[in-house]
C-alpha cells in the first residue's frame, strides 16, 4: 500500500470487507457462547492473530489480547471488544421480519450486539496489521470475556497496567440512536453501579416452635423494606440514581424455618460524588438489624461497575475521526445509557472512550431492546464501526503534540 | 381448737344487711383513683366503731388491725376502693339499677365498691369471733389500684411492717354467674409492662429527606417489627400480647421533626415471658434506631404490674374455707383473667391468692363488661364473698 492511510481510504477499505464481516459476524452469532464460555469466539480470535502472525495472550480463560506494533515505538492504543452472549432465547422474528441468523446453541444468543463488536475489531486488526508500516506505536487488540457478567474485570486491569496503553477506545452499538449515527459525548455515558447481596444467618427450626430458633426472615424483611428508603434518604435527588431491591430469598417450606436468608439490590449512578454513601448506608442497615434480631450477617457478593466517563480529549478526538471519515452530520448528542458497562473500570484506569454505533433501522427489523429475544443489529454499520476503530487508532497514535 | 360452724353463718347473716347498705354506700359515693378521702374517712369510722386500731398511709391507703384472743399468723384481708373516671349509665343489661353515682363522670364500674363492702363486713364477723382467732387480722385499703398499683411501694411497706404472712383480695367477675367462686394455683391475671421510646434523627426540610435523618421513617419500623416479637419469640402455649397505643411524631407536612416517638403495651401470663418480650422491644428498638442512623433518646421496656401468680397452698386454704361455709358446689374453674392487678405485688411479698366471685345475673342485668357503663354487681353475690374471706382466715388460723 502505497502513501499515508486517509479517512477515505479507511472507510473504502472496511467497506470492501463487508461480506468478510457479516459472515464473521453471523459465524459468531450462530455459535453464541455465554459469559466466561466463549470458547469458538476465543479460537476464532487466537487463529486470526495467529495467521496475522502477530502475537496474542490471554485474558482470563478466554479472554485474547493481541498486540501489534507500527514502524517504529510510539504510543499505544488499546482497542476493545466483547466476545460474549447471553442466556437467552432469541425470537425467530426481529421487529419486522424473519432473522438472517439465529444462535445454534439453544437458550444462549447475541441479544446485546457483541457479534457484532468482535466482528468489527477483528476486520480492524487484519487492516491495520496491513497498514502497520504506516504508522508508528502500538496498537493492542483486546478481546474480552464475560462483560456481561463482569467476569474478567480483574484480569484485564491487570493486562492494562501491565502494558500501560496511552488510550483505550471500544464502541458500542446501540438500539436507541438509527444506524448511520454515531455519539462519542464528554462526560457520564453509562451508569455507574453496584449490586449487593447480604446473607443474614440466624437458627433454624420447625415452623411450629419459633421461639426456638431464631428466624432471618423478619430481619431480611425490615431490611429490604429499609432498603427501600436510601433512594430518598442515602442519596442526593440531583443524581439520576436508581436502587432496586431484587432479591429476597429464603426458605424451603412453610413449616421449617430456615437458617439463612437473604437480600439483595443494585444501585445505578452517574455521578460518584453523589452516591458514596449507598455501600456504607446498607452495611449499617445489615449490621444493626441483624443484630436487633438476633442473628449475624455477612456481604456475599459486591459487584462495583464503575460509570462509564468518556474523557473530554479522547472524545474530542473520536468525534474528529468520525468527521473525517462519516462527515459531521454522522454525529449526535444522546443522553446517557442507564446501564452498565465493564469499560467504566477499563476508563478509571486509561483515558478513554466509548462510543455509540446507531443501529436502529426499520427497513431490516433491527432496534429491539438490548437482551430482548427482538433484539438484532443493522450488518450495515459493520464496516462503520471498523473503520471507526482504525481511524481512532490512528489518530491516537499519529495526533500532533501531546495527547489532551 | 375449732370454731363453731353455726356461730360463724349466723355472724356472716348478721352483717348480710350491712354488706349490702355499705356498698350502695360507696357506690352512690364514688371516690377518685388516688383521692380516696371519703371512702378512708368511711372505713376509718367503721374501725373505729369496733374500737380496731387503724391509721392511714400513703394518704389515702387505710389498715386496721384487728387482734386474736391467741397468737397465730397475721392475714392480710385487702380491697380497693377507687372509683374509675367514667359516666355511668342508670341501666345495666336488663333495667334500672339498684343504685347510681351521684357523681357527674366518675362511678364504681368494676366492682371496688363491692371489695371494700366485704372487706368491711368480713371485718365486722371477725370482731365478732375475735376471742377464738389464733392470729390477727390486717384490713388493708388500697388507694388508686385502677392507675396501676399507684401505692404499690406503700402497700408492700405496710405488708412488712405489719408482718403479714399471707394475703387475701377477691375480685368481683361480670364474667361469672353470681355466687360462683375460682381460687386456682398458678397464674391468675397478667402481667403488664410499658414499651415506648423517643428516637432523635436530625430535622431538615421535607424537600430533602437526604440531608435529614428522618425519626419517623425509624419509628414506622420499629412499629412494624414489634408487631412480629409475641408470634415469634413466645412459646406457643404461654399468653402474651403486645400492641402500641402511641404514635407521635412532626408538626407540619414539609418539615422532617427531630424526633419521634411510640409507646405501647405488653401483658404477660410468666414473668419470664415478660422479661423475654421486653428484651427483644428494647433490643429492636436499638438496634433498627441504629440503623436508620436515628439516637435513642429514651426507652421504655419495664414491667408496672407482675403477674397476679396465687400460691398453691394458700389455694388450698382458701378452698377449705369455701367448702366449710359455702359448700363444694360454689366452686368453679376459670381461664386466666386478662386484665391487671397491683394485687400481684402484694402476692410476691406474702404469698396468698386472688379469688374471683362471679356477679352476672341474667334476669337482674348483671353481667356487663367491667369498665363499661352498663356494669353493675348482684348484690346476692357479695354474701358470698364475705363468707370466703372469713373461711381464708379460720382456715389460715386452722380453726375449720
Amino acid at each position: 500500500m502505497e502513501g499515508a492511510i486517509t479517512a477515505q481510504r479507511v472507510r473504502q477499505a472496511a467497506q470492501e470487507q463487508f461480506e468478510e464481516l457479516v459472515a464473521l459476524r453471523r459465524y459468531l452469532h450462530e455459535n453464541a457462547e455465554p459469559s466466561m464460555e466463549e470458547k469458538t469466539a476465543s479460537a476464532l480470535v487466537r487463529q486470526e492473530a495467529q495467521r496475522l502472525g502477530l502475537p496474542w495472550e490471554s485474558v482470563g480463560e478466554y479472554g485474547v489480547v493481541v498486540t501489534l506494533k507500527g514502524r517504529r515505538e510510539g504510543r499505544c492504543v488499546c482497542l476493545r471488544a466483547d466476545m460474549d452472549a447471553l442466556r437467552l432465547t432469541e425470537s425467530e422474528t426481529n421487529l419486522s421480519r424473519r432473522r438472517e441468523v439465529i444462535s445454534k446453541n439453544p437458550g444462549v444468543c447475541h441479544a446485546c450486539g457483541h457479534d457484532a463488536h468482535t466482528a468489527a475489531l477483528l476486520v480492524a486488526m487484519r487492516l491495520l496489521t496491513r497498514w502497520r508500516d504506516k504508522f508508528d506505536g502500538t496498537v493492542l487488540f483486546l478481546f474480552e470475556s464475560g462483560e456481561e457478567l463482569p467476569g474478567t474485570i480483574p484480569e484485564v486491569s491487570a493486562m492494562l497496567r501491565d502494558k500501560k496503553p496511552d488510550r483505550l477506545f471500544a464502541l458500542h452499538v446501540w438500539n436507541e440512536l438509527e444506524s448511520g449515527k454515531i455519539c462519542v459525548d464528554a462526560g457520564p455515558r453509562m451508569s455507574g453501579g453496584g449490586g449487593l447481596i447480604y446473607e443474614i444467618r440466624g437458627r433454624g427450626g420447625h415452623g411450629s416452635a419459633p421461639a426456638a430458633a431464631v428466624s432471618p426472615i423478619r430481619p431480611a424483611v425490615q431490611i429490604a423494606s429499609m432498603f427501600d428508603e436510601m433512594r430518598l434518604t442515602a442519596v442526593d435527588p440531583a443524581d439520576v440514581n436508581v436502587i432496586s431491591v431484587n432479591l429476597l430469598q429464603a426458605g424451603s417450606a412453610s413449616n421449617i424455618i430456615p437458617e439463612t436468608a437473604r437480600v439483595g439490590f443494585s444501585f445505578r449512578y452517574y455521578e460518584p460524588r453523589y452516591t458514596l454513601g449507598i455501600r456504607e448506608r446498607s452495611a449499617r442497615i445489615v449490621e444493626n438489624v441483624a443484630a436487633a434480631y438476633g442473628c449475624t450477617s455477612s456481604l456475599v457478593q459486591d459487584l462495583r461497575l464503575d460509570p462509564v466517563y468518556n474523557d473530554e480529549g479522547a472524545s474530542a478526538l473520536a468525534r474528529g475521526s468520525v468527521q473525517k471519515l462519516f462527515g459531521k452530520d454522522c454525529l449526535v448528542s444522546a443522553p446517557a445509557w442507564a446501564a452498565c458497562e465493564s469499560m467504566g473500570s477499563y476508563l478509571s484506569m486509561v483515558p478513554g472512550c466509548l462510543a455509540f454505533v446507531g443501529i436502529r433501522n426499520e427497513a431490516v427489523g433491527s432496534g429491539g431492546l438490548h437482551h430482548n429475544p427482538l433484539f438484532d443489529v443493522d450488518e450495515g454499520v459493520l464496516p462503520a464501526c471498523t473503520a471507526l476503530h482504525i481511524q481512532v487508532a490512528l489518530d491516537t497514535l499519529q495526533s500532533e503534540g501531546e495527547l489532551t | 381448737m375449732t370454731v363453731d360452724i353455726k356461730l360463724v353463718q349466723e355472724q356472716l347473716e348478721a352483717v348480710r344487711e350491712y354488706v349490702i347498705c355499705t356498698r350502695r354506700r360507696f357506690h352512690e359515693n364514688p371516690s377518685a383513683s388516688g383521692k380516696e378521702e371519703q371512702a378512708a374517712l368511711f372505713v376509718e369510722a367503721q374501725a373505729q366503731e369496733l374500737g380496731l386500731p387503724h391509721r392511714r398511709y400513703a394518704d389515702y391507703g387505710v389498715l386496721v388491725r384487728l387482734e386474736g384472743a391467741r397468737p397465730g399468723p397475721t392475714v392480710c384481708l385487702r380491697a380497693d376502693y377507687d372509683a374509675l373516671s367514667m359516666q355511668e349509665s342508670p341501666d345495666n343489661l336488663a333495667g334500672k339499677k339498684v343504685c347510681v353515682s351521684k357523681e357527674d363522670g366518675l362511678c364504681h364500674a368494676c366492682g371496688h365498691d363491692g371489695h371494700a363492702a366485704m372487706a368491711l363486713g368480713a371485718m365486722r364477723v371477725l370482731h365478732a369471733l375475735r376471742q377464738q382467732l389464733a392470729g390477727s387480722v390486717l384490713f388493708l385499703f388500697e388507694s388508686g389500684e385502677e392507675r396501676g398499683g399507684l401505692t404499690k411501694d406503700a402497700v408492700l411497706a405496710a405488708l412488712r411492717e405489719e408482718k403479714a404472712d399471707t394475703c387475701f383480695a377477691i375480685h368481683l367477675d361480670a364474667a361469672m354467674p353470681t355466687g360462683s367462686c375460682n381460687v386456682e394455683p398458678g397464674a391468675r391475671l397478667m402481667g403488664a409492662a410499658s414499651i415506648g421510646a423517643t428516637l432523635r434523627g436530625r430535622g431538615g426540610h421535607g424537600s430533602r429527606p437526604d440531608e435529614a435523618v428522618n425519626p419517623i421513617n425509624a419509628v414506622a419500623q420499629v412499629v412494624c417489627a414489634l408487631q412480629g416479637v409475641i408470634p415469634n419469640c413466645v412459646v406457643p402455649g404461654e399468653r402474651a400480647v403486645l400492641s402500641v397505643g402511641v404514635i407521635e411524631g412532626g408538626t407540619v407536612r414539609n418539615i422532617i421533626p427531630e424526633t419521634a416517638s411510640f409507646a405501647g403495651s405488653v401483658r404477660f401470663l410468666s414473668k419470664e415471658t415478660g422479661q423475654l418480650v421486653l428484651e427483644r422491644v428494647s433490643a429492636l428498638v436499638k438496634g433498627i434506631a441504629a440503623a436508620e442512623g436515628c439516637e435513642v433518646e429514651s426507652l421504655t421496656a419495664k414491667v408496672d404490674l407482675p403477674v397476679t401468680v396465687n400460691d398453691e397452698k394458700a389455694c388450698a386454704t382458701a378452698r377449705e374455707g369455701i367448702e366449710k361455709l359455702l359448700g363444694q358446689e360454689a366452686l368453679v374453674s376459670r381461664e386466666p383473667w386478662m386484665g391487671s392487678e397491683s394485687f400481684g405485688f402484694c402476692l410476691e411479698e406474702a404469698p396468698g391468692a386472688m379469688m374471683f366471685l362471679g356477679i352476672a345475673n341474667a334476669q337482674k342485668g348483671t353481667g356487663a363488661a367491667h369498665h363499661n357503663p352498663r356494669f353493675d354487681l348482684d348484690e346476692d353475690a357479695l354474701q358470698v364473698g364475705v363468707a370466703a374471706e372469713v373461711g381464708y382466715v379460720l382456715a389460715c388460723m386452722k380453726l375449720l
